[in-house]
């Protein structure tokens, strides 16, 4: 390899060094500091995720937090940042500080969750928000997102 | 030791012992927690994604479908 292949080989791993999880939310554990919901409720949301999940066979997600200014861009930001499963995921987005929830469906969840099924859920999580009970909002959009989805014909027994 | 010097030291001393640890532990996380949001509050908590660890199958032929939701204000 050349001196200045390498040189800018380099300088390309840098670039993406420095550009790895921008655009993208944190994923996994963040402990208990600053954490918006308590622990019942993060439990419950967790067995809500797996059990539509599993019913599913989607990758369903759940941001909470801010959307920045165009809130649509942010979430299908959000989606497509999950990258080769963005396709057959579906992402339930809330901002309590911009008062905004944001359902967005991949290509192919969009197929099995419709706009008006999405619409439903986002009824129903403003509903609860308005209340300010987000959790309730969350876990509750969630599962009408994961019915409306439909569980899939292989996995009626699990 | 009569009765009340009994229930004193078996009792007062166990009772004074668990408010302590009460008041010490419970009692600043109680001050420190943040107020229940009501809508209109702003949100100073750091964003949170959630989601589960099943594994996906994602089809090896995808539709062109374009991505669909909704969205809604409270």
């Amino acid at each position: 390899m050349a001196r200045g292949e390498i040189e800018s080989y380099l300088a390309a791993l840098e670039d993406r060094q420095r550009r790895h999880g921008e655009g993208s939310a944190t994923v996994g554990p963040q402990g208990d500091v600053d954490s918006p919901l308590n622990r019942d409720e993060l439990e419950l949301l967790d067995d809500v995720l797996i059990e539509a999940e599993r019913v599913t066979g989607l990758r369903v997600t759940a941001y909470l937090g801010d959307l920045g200014d165009d809130t649509r861009a942010a979430a299908e930001g959000l989606l497509t940042s999950l990258g080769a499963e963005a396709p057959v995921a579906v992402l339930l987005a809330v901002s309590p500080g911009q008062r905004v929830v944001e359902v967005v469906t991949g290509g192919e969840a969009s197929r099995r969750i419709s706009e008006r099924a999405a619409r439903l859920a986002v009824m129903t999580v403003t509903a609860a928000c308005g209340l300010g009970e987000i959790a309730n909002g969350l876990v509750n959009g969630l599962r009408i997102l994961a019915d409306q989805a439909g569980t899939l014909p292989d996995r009626t027994t699990w | 030791m009569n009765f009340f010097e009994g229930a004193l030291v078996f009792l007062g001393i166990p009772l004074i012992v668990v408010i302590g640890a009460y008041l010490i532990s419970v009692v600043p996380a109680r001050s420190k927690a943040r107020p229940a949001y009501r809508p209109g509050d702003p949100w100073d908590f750091s964003a949170r994604f959630y989601t589960g660890d099943t594994s996906v199958d994602v089809p090896q032929y995808l539709t062109d479908s374009s991505l669909g939701g909704a969205r809604g204000t409270w």
